[in-house]
């Protein structure tokens, strides 16, 4: 990794700049006045913490405990705001005669350290007096000192903010140059996190995570969202060039676009092209969500819901969710994606695994816990669960946003593979020849994944182009039929990473993940007015 | 004091070595030194030339300076060692190699790096890539503000640019014309280049003279009228000189010139004696028993606006308006107000609180000694639950009223606003108004120079 | 464990505020600091067994600096002395990026309005025990082992607090400090064979307030109802609403009571300009629902205190279908209306109740459908309100003034203020399941609202999860 700032003495900004960056308060007075409160005596690197934390849970009979450092750094910057947040966090998580246990604080002495141990006990024993339960994890490969970094060109932490902020008046001023406006804004976030179990896992991992949030806007109304990333790199993530370039060719669009008629839409049945962008939204939304094994099994049945795939042991292998050019896996370890790790929050080490091989379920997203109960029948009672014996291994799906909140599953980054004979879009639209074309889509699913609609920047596509603009046209799918109605991809070179974020579990958490994804035709698809009711 | 301080060197020592031991939040920014060396790429080292010119101005020529009366003038040169930053930065890159889309951050740089020959050729390069006319002229546009925002010295870089694309400067929209004319002409006022402020006030006249009736509105008179000014001022000071009916009788055909010969609402005011100053509560309260203006005075009768904050233009105006005063003690000014039943951020005042407050926000935080006149505002309350307050309208007497300028509230000017500063109105000794003026950076001269003229006039 | 395990004290918190604003080192020193802290203990089960049960705690320094005019900010959750200095020097950094703004020559006065006294702490949800917790999802779960069900739910207490303190030089140090609690509780119990689907929830500032065994029983007589559905043609239907549906398709509604965009433009509460005042108009004082509904909230009201603010004073949005009042900041008192107060947002409402019960709204049903609640409602249009989002947990068909079968879930296309211009009839307000799921976020969000039954209730199409 190169850092940006190194150490020499060229210059350093005067008084008149204000930026008096070395010490703070050498010479406060009311710092003076305050007692000094010392903190060499209550230094404890995270590793000393981790071990203090795995000594305690070790010694007192628990069937696995691990424990989480983690240290979180995020800034934004954009136009008039600069935000720099950071917080520390240590977590407990312990697992006593089949029951969970958790505790966290940001107080990261060795007293707090053993206080939270021992909630952490209480909470799992607190329940398991009361009936008998047992948890099977499965075994992994066993390492020490595990470490990872994401691996990133140029840390965005080492560029100066102010290097930033003179980097987004760059653009604004080419914007006004080539005679349009925006705005933008740079998101970073790194996560250094310290792991440890009592089966002997140890790593250290640091994770980054990068947006740029802008807007380009040609008048009041003609304006568009760019934004790249969420993704799981640096300061690369920004290059200036492309980044103009892309600008340019959105202004571009919407100028084009102004000049297409603007059509009230046409309900009924068509050809449906999907950019990109709208491929990923779904795929996430239907097939990201829907083969969390947690939400399979109903863990989440109170909160954001259940999945359509019901029956895991029955269903892997024989249910078919889509035409056969769909081949999606997951994926911890792609390059850029922002579910990328080294290892996940149960300590294992990150993979790669089928989840649609040619249309056919062939893989669910567990974690060490559910992987061991993709056999038992969903729905039944906690002791009627058969268990695979610890045989099976875990996707290493477990995530937790920092070491405050106790992991859970959660998508993967998702990889479509992507067509053989190499069409862009501009392909699928002429060999859809009549359709509707929606670039960019949100989408809104129920709470099991399986019937949704989706909305956004519709094209109405004649003899291959853009014939006008269609407004508030909307898609009404099943999942199954949407898939299956597959009828073309685009090839690897019209391949594009999104980052997308999702809420889910009780309390709630925000993980992100990254879909890679192609353009696609659907046939067939149910094309309504958003605003109509019934 | 030996141990405190030791404590915290300790403190200080811990931030700057403890790196991996991580039970603080440290908020750890990059290294503060700009390393041009280790810049490979035209980007950072460009991006870095500027953060260094921005960190040390600072955006310090704005509120803080023209509250202090601490006159940074136009030609402020940079630190030396911005320049050297600059120089070793743009040192390594050939004009050649900057692409296009880096036009804007280039300019600046080299700008600062005194490579003004290649600021040129750079845009010539750039100009010429653009192919629409429209595109043409928005760049145009641009890229004369920033070299005038960037110093006003650069206004011969403009001025050649511009020079160069005469030929093209003809063809691109006439909004873009009518900005580019109009940042030349007032920078090149602030520049002190008569030569130059000559010839694009003018040419900004002459594209408002070119436009059709229908497409002029106040803002676009309002300006023109005040290049008109910029153009012909050494008449007006000289006919200024022989008496007041000289300079509106001068005045009057330069301002009917730019409507067609319409009379400009307000025109005919001017010559004529102001009527008195009216006002409902007085401060200083003896001010009642006099007559403003007062004869024998030279006075500048100005609003007060009502509002709590101030934008920089405003207080821009306000640093002006203070070295007026310092320059002639013997100027009356008169503060003219109508209440509004608000002030800032406090409970709503009685209307006397009222003007005693916006008195003392001239006098003790502005530092301006001045005579308010305010007028209770007659209201009316919108029916519950809108109870939004409906001021009645009200007209303060039509001898105060200008050229499109109402002296209450703020000028309120459509269209290219770039003279949208503090207002007045300014008045001979013998109670005669003279000229509406306003109070700006690119005007000061100009005022001070008629105030000047009647102080003596007054004197003699 | 005591409580100063789970909260940093009073005192604590004081001397953290005052010890950073003391590593403030400039010549312009106003500062504003907010501290707050947390405490949420957390129970999840699923499939009849507590999958975690845990607690956390936290704390947040906000930290934003003002400098002749700039401003910046920065956040830490650490409270040692290098970080606070740290946290102090990261804002005042910010200040020098972000541009100058206004300044005003008279110092921000604090406005000194009053503060309304509301109940939103509660002993009994701060000094739950660990073995509690476990007692009720112990109910919970061995009810549904004893009637062969699934049962999955949640139940959380929390007890927070924030301090605020803004700083000015020459003026004593003011903390303003607050502390508040918030319980929830909610269960879904399904059938074995995923046929039906049944959901109860409370949340309230007082876990004395939620009885658990109400809720196992609600949801599961629910889950049993709602055995087998079937399809229905999506239509419009008379539809009876209970509370909790309610009160997810008004949440939007009461987001958009904003005083500045109803008078300009994109509100529903936009009229249009008065040629005659030239003063851009709202609807207010105009009839915009049915006669029947009043939508307000009351500080004092023991059911619906949020965290007392200064200023917030009880308000009516909507008077007898009337709209009476909407939101305007101090600034917008000031100088539209020359008044001093303004109306502020709050977490909170209740809509007025009437009595006819849900027995006899169903008896005055035709045909209709009764929904429990709603999923995933978004907005679709800010100007309507339209909304979409998926019925759940419950949707059964009246027929003749009786329940006649479990139906699938729909999805909807309804406005909320459609449905409060179709009203028939009102049941009484009660409250409902409306807590603030981010701990971060302080305070309590409760609200009252009643069952309604509406004519012509938009459902655009059936899904087929339960």
């Amino acid at each position: 990794m190169k850092n940006m700032n190194k150490d020499s003495m060229n210059y350093i900004i005067n008084r008149r700049g204000a930026i008096k960056l070395g010490m703070v308060g050498l010479s406060t007075p009311a710092l003076m006045e305050n007692e000094i409160h010392n903190p060499f005596l209550e230094r404890h690197s995270e590793r000393d913490l981790i071990s203090r934390a795995i000594d305690i849970l070790s010694s007192r009979k628990v069937q696995f405990a691990d424990a989480r450092y983690t240290f979180s750094r995020d800034r934004s910057i954009e136009i008039g705001r600069i935000l720099d947040t950071e917080s520390i966090h240590i977590g407990i998580r312990c697992l006593i005669d089949g029951y969970w246990g958790f505790a966290s604080s940001p107080i990261t002495k060795p007293e707090e350290i053993e206080r939270l141990c021992s909630v952490a006990i209480e909470n799992s024993k607190a329940n398991s007096i009361l009936q008998a339960n047992s948890v099977i994890l499965s075994v992994e490969d066993s390492y020490e000192n595990g470490s990872w970094t994401t691996p990133v060109e140029v840390d965005p932490f080492s560029v100066h903010p102010l290097d930033i902020a003179a980097e987004i008046r760059g653009v604004f001023s080419y914007y006004s140059f080539r005679g349009y406006s925006g705005t933008l804004e740079f998101r970073f976030h790194n996560q250094k996190k310290s792991y440890g179990s009592t089966d002997g896992r140890m790593f250290d991992q640091s994770v980054y995570r990068s947006t740029i949030a802008a807007t380009v806007a040609n008048s009041a109304q003609w304006r568009r969202p760019l934004v790249i990333g969420p993704a799981g790199t640096g300061w690369e993530i920004y290059d200036p060039t492309s980044f103009r370039e892309k600008s340019d060719r959105l202004s571009e669009e919407m100028k084009e676009d102004a000049k297409l008629p603007f059509k009230p839409v046409d309900v009924g049945r068509f050809n449906m092209i999907l950019g990109a962008a709208s491929t990923a939204n779904l795929l996430s939304g239907t097939i990201g969500l829907a083969t969390e094994l947690d939400r399979i099994l109903q863990y989440e049945a109170n909160a954001t819901g259940t999945s359509y795939i019901d029956n895991p042991a029955e269903m892997l292998g024989r249910l078919k969710i889509g035409g056969q050019h769909l081949s999606v896996r997951g994926n911890r370890t792609m390059k850029g994606g922002c579910a990328t790790v080294g290892f996940d929050d149960d300590g294992v080490r990150s993979t790669d695994f089928p989840i649609i091989t040619a249309g056919i379920l062939s893989g669910v997203q567990t974690t060490r816990e559910l992987s061991q109960l993709i056999t038992s029948v969903p729905g039944t009672s906690a002791m009627t669960r058969s268990t695979t014996g610890g045989s099976i291994k875990s996707t290493g799906c477990a995530h937790s946003p920092s070491a405050s909140e106790a992991p859970m599953p959660r998508t993967a980054n998702l990889e479509m593979i992507p067509g053989q004979n190499n069409s862009s879009l501009e392909d699928l639209c002429a060999e859809a020849e009549s359709g509707v074309l929606f670039s960019d889509m949100n989408i809104q699913m129920d709470f099991q994944q399986s019937n949704g609609f989706g909305s956004g920047l519709c094209y109405e596509i004649k003899k291959g182009k853009k014939a006008g603009v269609l407004l508030n046209a909307g898609v009404l799918f099943k999942t199954t039929e949407l898939w299956n109605g597959l009828k073309g991809i685009g090839g690897r070179s019209s391949a594009q990473m999104f980052g997308l974020a999702h809420v889910k579990g009780q309390p709630n958490q925000i993980a992100y993940h990254s879909v890679s994804s192609v353009p696609a035709i659907i046939e067939n698809a149910t094309i309504i007015d958003i605003m109509r009711k019934a | 004091m030996i141990f405190r301080y030791g404590i915290l060197a300790a403190i200080a020592t811990f931030l700057i070595v403890g790196n991996s031991l991580e039970s603080q939040t440290r908020f750890d920014w990059p290294d503060k030194r700009v390393d041009v060396a280790s810049y490979t790429r035209i980007d950072q080292c460009l991006g870095a030339a500027n953060r260094v010119v921005d960190s040390v101005e600072g955006g310090t020529l704005g509120i803080k300076d023209s509250i202090k009366l601490k006159d940074l003038g136009p030609f402020t040169s940079h630190d030396s060692s911005v320049i050297l930053v600059a120089q070793r930065c743009t040192a390594s890159f050939s004009l050649e190699r900057i692409p296009d889309s880096y036009t804007l951050l280039a300019q600046r740089a080299l700008l600062l790096a005194h490579r003004y020959p290649e600021v040129i050729k750079l845009y010539q390069r750039k100009l010429d890539n653009l192919n629409s006319l429209t595109e043409r002229g928005a760049s145009l546009d641009t890229i004369v503000t920033l070299l005038s925002r960037a110093r006003p010295a650069k206004i011969m870089l403009a001025d050649s640019l511009v020079e160069n694309f005469q030929y093209k400067l003809d063809s691109i929209p006439s909004t873009n014309r009518l900005s580019i004319y109009a940042t030349l002409c007032t920078t090149s006022y602030r520049a002190f280049s008569a030569f130059l402020m000559n010839k694009y006030c003018s040419k900004f006249v002459e594209v408002v003279y070119s436009m059709e009736q229908s497409e002029l509105n106040p803002g676009l008179i309002t300006n023109a009228i005040i290049a008109q000014k910029f153009i012909n001022f050494e008449t007006l000071k000289d006919s200024l000189k022989i008496s007041t009916d000289a300079y509106v009788s001068a005045l009057v055909p330069l301002m009917r010139k730019v409507t067609r010969g319409l009379p400009v609402p307000g025109d005919t005011t001017l010559g004529t004696k102001a009527a008195p100053v009216i006002g409902d509560f007085w401060n200083p309260e003896s001010a009642r028993d006099t007559v403003y203006p007062r004869i024998g005075r030279v006075s500048l009768v100005i609003s007060m606006p009502m509002v709590a904050a101030e934008n920089l233009p405003q207080l821009a105006s306000i640093a002006v308006l203070r070295r007026l005063v310092q320059s002639f003690p013997d100027l009356d000014i008169i503060g003219i107000s109508g209440t509004t039943g608000y002030f800032g951020p406090l409970e709503p005042p009685s209307p006397e609180r009222q003007a005693q407050l916006l008195h003392s926000k001239f006098v003790d935080f502005y530092k301006i000694p001045i005579v308010s006149a305010i007028t209770d505002n007659p209201f009316w309350k919108l029916p519950d639950p809108d109870r939004r307050r409906a001021n009645t309208p009200y007209q303060y007497p039509e001898a105060f009223t200008v050229a499109y300028a109402s002296l209450l509230g703020w000028a309120n000017l459509a269209g290219a606003n770039i003279f949208n500063t503090f207002a007045g109105v300014l008045i001979d000794a013998d109670g005669r108004i003279v000229d509406w003026v306003n109070f700006s950076t690119f005007t000061e001269e100009h005022v001070s120079d008629l105030i000047g003229i009647l102080d003596v006039r007054a004197k003699r | 464990m005591s409580e100063e395990q789970r909260l940093l004290s009073r005192a604590e918190i004081e001397s953290l505020i005052r010890k950073t604003i003391g590593f403030v080192n400039s010549d312009d020193p106003r500062t504003n600091v907010t501290v707050l802290g947390w405490w949420n203990a957390e129970l999840k089960w699923a499939r009849n067994r507590v999958s975690i049960s845990g607690e956390r705690r936290d704390v947040t320094i906000r930290v934003s600096r003002r400098i002749e005019g700039s401003f910046g900010e920065a956040h830490t959750n650490q409270i040692d002395d290098v970080s606070l200095m740290s946290v102090v020097k990261a804002a005042e950094r910010a200040t020098y990026v972000n541009p100058r703004q206004e300044i005003s020559p008279f110092p921000l006065q604090s406005p000194n309005l009053p503060r309304p006294d509301a109940a939103i702490w509660s002993d009994v949800t701060a000094d739950i025990t660990t073995r509690q917790r476990a007692d009720v999802a112990h109910q919970f779960t061995s009810e549904a082992l004893s009637t062969s069900r699934v049962s999955s739910g949640y139940i959380e207490m929390r007890a927070g607090e924030i301090a605020t303190c803004i700083y000015e030089p020459d003026k004593p140090i003011k903390i303003q400090y607050d502390t508040y609690t918030q319980s929830q509780c909610s269960v879904t119990v399904r059938d074995l064979q995923k046929k039906a689907s049944g959901w109860a929830g409370l949340s309230s500032y007082d876990w004395a307030a939620i009885n658990s065994s109400k809720l196992v029983k609600l949801a599961t007589d629910k889950c049993v109802a709602s055995l087998d559905p079937v399809a229905l043609e999506p239509g419009r239907y008379m539809t009876i609403l209970e509370p909790q549906a309610v009160v997810s398709l008004c949440d939007p509604l009461i987001a958009s009571f904003d005083r500045v965009e109803g008078e300009n433009g994109a509100s529903p509460w936009w009229l249009g300009m008065d040629t005659a005042l030239r003063l851009p108009k709202s609807k207010l004082g105009l009839r915009v629902i049915d006669e029947r509904i009043t939508i307000s909230h009351a500080p004092a009201h023991p059911l619906l205190g949020v965290l007392p603010v200064e200023g917030l004073a009880p308000v009516s949005w909507i008077r007898n279908g009337v709209l009476s009042s909407l939101i305007y900041n101090r600034s917008y008192a000031l100088s539209r209306l020359n008044e001093n107060d303004p109306v502020l947002s709050r977490n909170a409402y209740e809509i007025s109740g009437g009595n006819v019960s849900m027995e006899q709204m169903i008896e005055s049903t035709p045909r209709g459908l009764i929904v429990t609640r709603f999923s995933g409602v978004s907005k679709i249009d800010g100007i309507s309100l339209l909304c979409s989002g998926f019925t759940r947990d419950g949707l059964w068909l009246v027929e003749n003034g009786k329940i006649s079968k479990a139906v699938r879930n729909f999805r909807f296309t309804e406005s909320p203020l459609f449905m409060l211009n179709q009203v028939i009839s009102v049941g009484p307000s009660v409250p409902v399941f409306r807590p603030i799921t981010d701990p971060y976020r302080p305070g309590v969000s409760p609200a009252i609202v009643p069952a309604l039954q509406v004519n012509d209730f938009s459902f655009t199409s059936t899904i087929d999860a339960i």
